[in-house]
């Protein structure tokens, strides 16, 4: 198991916003996280990725207890979030975006083949290499941020709704390309409100209510599921 | 624990002991001198009201100091404690002024005050040593316009900026025979009072002025520096006090000006040495409505470097006698404030440093006035001569 | 008003002007650079100021140089100037690092509110210039003269002196130095990134606490040297010295753009030259007037200053 929360519950002041989430992610699987406006998803990404602090529960990464680990310690031990709303540095050039995802690293070989590696998934993002994060699109800037996210060669990547706002056809290229860097090696969980999308691309799926996990299953398994479909896939 | 709480009395024991066989001492000594420290006229308190601490001090300790040497001398054949002296730290702050004014008044046994020492202070918190009829004595205060309010409690025992400044401005004219000056004032009632008068007597002598920022709130003196420069002038009146005297001087020997800053007795202190440096402080004239402390007369200087361990300063004489003064009211029987006020309209006092007599406003009488240029020589203020009065 | 005034000595007016505002920018950049990553004025940048010059003094004091010793030939200049920078930059950084560790920290790891930085910031400057004050009697100390003030050469009437073709090289060539830190190295670019979006920084790997105690110390690296300067050309230093040069200094980071290293710049030079013409043309008097209403209008029509807010560009 690379990732592993058992029974996370997570507070906004007085408000529970997870009730013990416990949910495991393997090596080399997409896992999706599906569920409504407000049921703890992205809360759930930033308990994971460090941003928020637990109230009770763990969460075990590579084997190791991160509960309480620093956000930036996270990051070298390889799980790295591309966060909800992009979160591009809106005065840097996309070169410095891509370079900030390789903040921990040392390895200048590595880095610059890994530069490549995202100009090469994401052809837009060359063309603009020079272009401040905060000028490019919706779409160019959601392409960076996963690039972002790639060039710290995570173990697992973390992805909060990475087809917000995009139009049709940018959704299918995102979602082509989660699952070519995914084939390449990368373990990802994935967070949408496109669960058609997102459940017919994963592994494995949780759907989450109100702070608490109510199905889990294969991706196959929750798209047929009835009460996924009518709820999620817009199935009556 | 018990042995401890035993050996703590026994030590408390001998404490009380002595202290009882040293009080004993104490009264025999002042009996044999004839007078009972419960003898009348005891028990009163002449208040301080000035900087004791805060960016001009220096001055404002001169003149406490001044004043406790004399009580201090008073209680000796009089009983210890016979008269007190309350101090209130005014920082020299016309802000802070006020609220202690209201405190001292508040205090009974305070029958008169040595202060304030500075014009804009004394400004604000006169009225209300005023309203509470309380006399009071500022031995360095200079500003003309003080005794212009009818405050009838208020005394000055030096001379004033009328004064001060047309001598400031006959020592230029006939004693450097300036042909080109610049006057600079702070911006403060006292520094723009002397300036003015310093202009009226050089006339067309002045090539130039300018204002500047007051003690602390200014300190690149740069766009002054360079009007001074191109103005040609060979001597300046600076009208403020002494530590932004200090700093403008510096900056304009740093810039290459050798022209000779004049300056009132706000300057005259070795705090503008300090601040200026010996070097660029050499040859500075500053006027002073005194004379030299030094040439004071009896036992004054001695006594007050033995009590302080400094050389007295600027108006420490002066305030000895203001203190003396009341402290002779009041053996005389003038143990109100109102008496003792009514005793300052009649009083023709010789002291160490001048003979005082007040005109009905509160100022000294003219006959009495006494203005005298000091120099700076060797890293000293030393004293020059008494100004020309024309 | 004295226009002939103004004219007859413009270059000189402008050339120690220059000289001025090349110090403020530099105590500017503190300023700038802790509201670029914080959004947070701190106020007790001031005193960082203070206590970097009252060490060089001290420091110089102990090589037994005070302000009535004879002025050193070049090679002691140098030497002792370095010597100044150098503890006066330590000493500066120093107090910079552990205001944030004392005052700020504990604030933000219980997310206290704006308010309460804004209070914990003016504390801090008040007890700490106070606490100077205090320990030096409130005493002006005289500063060695390290340099006799020499004109180097002219421009048409300005004489352009020794001292102050330092202070404005010193003070660009820090800025440029600081310019390069900022855009060019990976700490940098990690100052960048959390002045722009702190939350993506930490999901980079930035350690947030780390920028922040690199910010500080570069601000307080930036104000030991303007304190050098200062120290200088004033020479002279009081605890209270800071305060109004810092007042001055926050408004030159706000005139050229709160955040923005090159707006700090700007608007030092720009308020040090202005300052300079209003006390040429009204009287000296006038300068802070001056200076502020230039401040007030030119707020008006461009609320983010000269530059805009280059390093806080990112929340727009």
């Amino acid at each position: 198991m690379l990732l592993e929360l058992d029974n996370v519950t997570l507070l906004y002041g007085r408000i529970q916003a997870l009730h013990g989430i416990s949910l495991t992610v393997d090596e080399g699987e997409i896992v999706a996280l599906i569920g409504a406006n407000g049921a703890g998803k992205t809360t759930t990404m930033r308990a994971i990725s460090g941003l928020r602090p637990v109230a009770s529960g763990s969460i075990r990464f590579n084997g190791e207890d991160i509960t309480r680990l620093r956000a930036d310690l996270r990051v070298v031990r390889g799980l790295c979030q591309s966060p909800e709303g992009r979160g591009v540095f809106p005065g840097m050039s996309v070169l410095d975006n891509l370079d900030m995802g390789a903040y921990t690293r040392k390895d200048r070989a590595g880095i610059a083949a890994d530069l490549e590696r995202v100009l090469t998934l994401f052809p837009r993002l060359k063309e603009r290499a020079k272009q401040a994060g905060g000028t490019l699109s919706g779409g160019e800037q959601q392409m960076l941020a996963v690039g972002r996210a790639l060039m710290s060669r995570p173990k697992l990547l973390l992805l909060d709704e990475p087809s917000m706002g995009l139009a049709p056809m940018l959704i299918q290229q995102i979602f082509d390309i989660i699952t070519e860097i995914n084939q390449q090696g990368t373990t990802i969980l994935l967070v949408e409100q496109n669960a058609q999308q997102a459940l017919s691309r994963a592994h494995r799926g949780y759907v989450l209510e109100t702070g608490n996990i109510v199905r889990s299953g294969t991706g196959t398994e929750l798209l047929h599921d009835p009460a996924v479909k009518e709820a999620y896939l817009g199935v009556a | 624990m018990a042995l401890r709480q035993g050996l703590t009395r026994a030590l408390g024991g001998v404490a009380i002991v002595a202290l009882v066989a040293g009080t004993a001492a104490c009264n025999k000594g002042s009996s044999d001198s004839g007078t009972s420290a419960g003898g009348k006229n005891c028990g009163y308190s002449i208040g301080y009201l000035g900087a004791l601490t805060g960016p001009s001090a220096n001055l404002g300790v001169n003149i406490e100091q001044g004043a406790e040497l004399a009580i201090e001398q008073y209680n000796k054949k009089n009983g210890k404690d016979c008269i007190t002296i309350k101090k209130f730290d005014s920082q020299g702050s016309a802000d802070v002024a006020p609220g202690l004014a209201r405190q001292l008044v508040a205090d009974k046994k305070i029958i008169g005050v040595v202060g304030l020492p500075f014009s804009s202070e004394s400004q604000a918190a006169n009225p209300i040593l005023n309203d509470a009829k309380i006399p009071n004595i500022t031995p360095s205060a200079t500003n003309t316009t003080l005794s212009e309010k009818g405050w009838t409690y208020f005394h000055r025992a030096v001379a004033n900026d009328s004064a001060q400044g047309p001598a400031a401005g006959n020592y230029m004219k006939s004693v450097m025979k300036v042909q080109k000056a610049f006057v600079v004032d702070d911006q403060s009632a006292y520094g723009v009072g002397l300036a003015d008068q310093v202009k009226a007597v050089l006339g067309s002598a002045v090539v130039g002025s300018d204002k500047v920022g007051g003690e602390g709130k200014q300190t690149d003196f740069s766009a002054t520096v360079t009007k001074v420069v191109a103005s040609g002038a060979t001597a300046l009146f600076y009208g403020g006090y002494y530590q932004n005297a200090g700093l403008f001087r510096k900056q304009l020997t740093a810039a290459g000006w050798t022209g000779a800053l004049v300056a009132g007795d706000g300057v005259n202190d070795k705090g503008y040495i300090q601040a200026a440096g010996k070097e660029a402080a050499e040859g500075t004239i500053l006027t002073c409505p005194c004379a030299p402390a030094s040439k004071a007369k009896g036992s004054f200087v001695t006594d007050y470097k033995a009590r302080w361990n400094v050389d007295a300063g600027t108006y420490s004489d002066v305030a000895y006698d203001a203190a003396n003064i009341y402290l002779e009211g009041i053996s005389k029987g003038n143990t109100t404030t109102e008496k003792l006020n009514e005793y300052l309209k009649t009083v023709n006092y010789t002291g160490i440093a001048n003979t005082y007599k007040f005109t009905d406003k509160g100022e000294l009488d003219p006959t009495k006035l006494i203005v005298w240029a000091f120099k700076v020589s060797g890293g000293e203020v030393v004293p020059d001569q008494e100004a020309p009065k024309a | 008003m004295n226009f002939s005034n103004l004219f007859s000595q413009f270059g000189e007016l402008t050339v120690t002007g220059l000289a001025q505002g090349a110090i403020i920018a530099l105590f500017a950049l503190g300023y700038t650079l802790v509201y670029g990553v914080l959004r947070l004025i701190n106020f007790a940048h001031s005193e960082v100021f203070t206590v970097g010059a009252f060490t060089a003094v001290l420091t110089w004091g102990a090589f037994g140089l005070d302000q009535d010793s004879r002025t050193p030939g070049l090679g002691g200049f140098v030497g002792y100037l370095l010597i100044g920078l150098l503890v006066a930059a330590a000493a500066s950084a120093a107090t910079a690092v552990v205001i944030e560790l004392v005052a700020y920290r504990p604030l933000r790891r219980r997310n206290a509110p704006p308010l309460a930085f804004l209070i914990t910031a003016i504390g801090a400057s008040i007890a700490i210039s106070e606490f100077v004050g205090v320990l030096t009697h409130r005493n002006n100390k005289g500063v060695p003269r390290l340099l006799t003030q020499e004109p180097v050469f002219r421009i048409a009437d300005g004489r352009v002196t020794n001292l102050q073709i330092l202070i404005v090289v010193v003070a660009l060539a820090m800025m440029i130095g600081l310019d390069f830190f900022i855009n060019r190295t990976r700490l940098g670019r990690g100052i960048r990134a959390v002045s722009q979006n702190p939350d993506s920084a930490a999901l980079m790997g930035v350690n947030k606490n780390r920028v922040i105690s690199l910010v500080f110390l570069l601000g307080g690296l930036m104000a030991g040297v303007a304190a050098i300067m200062y120290l200088l050309k004033i020479g002279n230093v009081r605890y209270d010295n800071g305060l109004y040069l810092g007042v001055e200094a926050f408004s030159a980071a706000v005139l050229g753009g709160i955040g923005n290293l090159r707006g700090a710049l700007l608007g030092g030079f720009v308020l040090g030259v202005f300052e300079n013409y209003v006390s040429g043309l009204f009287g000296t008097q006038w300068h802070s007037v001056g200076a502020f209403v230039l401040l007030v209008v030119l707020l008006m029509f461009r609320p983010t200053g000269l530059l805009g807010e280059s390093l806080g560009r990112a929340r727009a």
